[in-house]
């Protein structure tokens, strides 16, 4: 049972992940990977990213291998 | 502690020297495009789980072939495989699609390990090593902070300070996540699942990459940063992350956690504190290439070498 005090639940713990709204990149065959427009990306090589993607803790979007 | 026993990687037969690592990932993942730089595209063929209706794909009793664009790989030309977070995010708004791709990547990269071609991670490896195994396994080898993990439960098992953390790291709502946080355990509604431990008051984070037996170990003063939770930072911007040498006995107490686990790669996390260090986690799929991006520090090529298609299977030294 809940006493009068035990307010806290992950809901109200929980604060907005940090969003991340990458430019729309190209998937270049012959270089094997995304070809964006000039953003530089290696401050984001923590996560892996999404268009328009949000992440949890981790850095990774839901329903996805663990990683962080 | 009876570790969920992993079958360990073997050398394969021979290796084609015109062979390719096979990369299992996505195609927006940043550490793939950064593999495939320093491998050279020609040694690698880049399967994207998110590009399958590009992709074409044949498995049959003798022959496996995947082609995208006017590249193809057969079974035999691939001399290693990663998988790379191939799951990362959904590929497919159709569920029944979505499930059959997954099946079919997962079986791909059973094939390869079976033939003793996979290195680094596994498919969900923390399914078999989880947060509460780990912390149970560390106590023979590291200082671990008093934890609990309760549902269900209205006694307050830890005092003093506490931290309260997620396990799964999954979103709480929409948008909204768990980051570590202190909290009073009294004030916890008990209906939840809840994982607190001890809060340590730490002067540095510590994280140590592991690769078959070697370790980069990189610090981060906690000055850096406000709160207690780097990660809630990590996506602003770089933080000032500096490489730490390790000693002899604390390396030597690594291999051994991870050879329990039968990890051949992870990252580690520890909290540095009064001279002590404290483990957190390992998470056997864990990020690495914001530490070396420029490959300064030894880690970046020690990983291009072990999963480079002309060179001998990585095994621990």
């Amino acid at each position: 049972m809940n006493g009068p005090n035990r307010t806290l639940t992950p809901q109200n713990l929980a604060t907005p992940s940090r969003g991340i709204v990458m430019p729309e990149g190209r998937y270049c065959a012959g270089a094997k990977r995304r070809v964006y427009d000039g953003t530089a990306l290696m401050s984001l090589l923590l996560i892996t990213f999404n268009t328009t993607q949000t992440f949890d803790s981790h850095g990774k979007p839901t329903d996805s291998d663990n990683d962080k | 502690m009876a570790a969920r026993r992993i079958p360990l990687l073997r050398p394969p037969a021979y290796v084609r020297q015109d062979g390719r690592t096979l990369l299992i990932t996505h195609s927006w993942d940043a550490t793939s495009d950064v593999l495939v730089e320093h491998l050279g595209a020609e040694n690698v063929f880049r399967l994207n789980s998110d590009l399958y209706a590009e992709t074409v794909i044949e498995i049959d009793e003798s022959s496996l072939r995947i082609a995208y664009g006017d590249d193809a790989i057969n079974f035999e030309d691939v001399a290693k495989v990663v998988w790379w977070k191939a799951f990362n995010g959904k590929i497919s708004a159709d569920a029944y699609i979505e499930a059959e791709v997954r099946y079919i990547l997962r079986e791909i990269y059973n094939l390869f390990e079976v033939s003793g071609k996979c290195v680094l991670t596994r498919p969900h490896s923390d399914q078999y090593h989880g947060k509460i195994s780990q912390m149970k396994l560390a106590r023979n080898f590291f200082a671990v902070p008093q934890w609990c993990v309760t549902l269900n439960d209205s006694s307050s098992r830890l005092s003093n300070r506490v931290v309260v953390k997620s396990l799964s790291s999954e979103q709480v709502t929409e948008g909204k996540v768990l980051f570590t946080r202190e909290v009073d355990p009294a004030a916890l509604a008990s209906q939840y699942p809840w994982f607190t431990q001890h809060l340590v008051d730490a002067e540095e984070d510590l994280t140590v990459v592991y690769l078959y037996g070697r370790t980069f170990g990189f610090t981060l003063d906690r000055r850096s940063f406000e709160g207690l939770d780097w990660r809630e930072h990590c996506v602003t911007g770089p933080l000032p992350w500096q490489p730490a040498d390790l000693p002899v006995w604390f390396v030597d107490k690594i291999r051994g956690f991870m050879g329990e686990l039968q990890l051949n790669f992870g990252r580690l996390d520890f909290l540095r504190a009064g001279g002590v260090t404290h483990f957190l986690e390992v998470n056997s799929n864990g990020q690495w290439a914001w530490l070396d991006p420029g490959g300064e520090y030894g880690l970046l090529q020690a990983i291009v070498q072990a999963v480079h298609p002309r060179t001998p299977m990585p095994a621990c030294g």
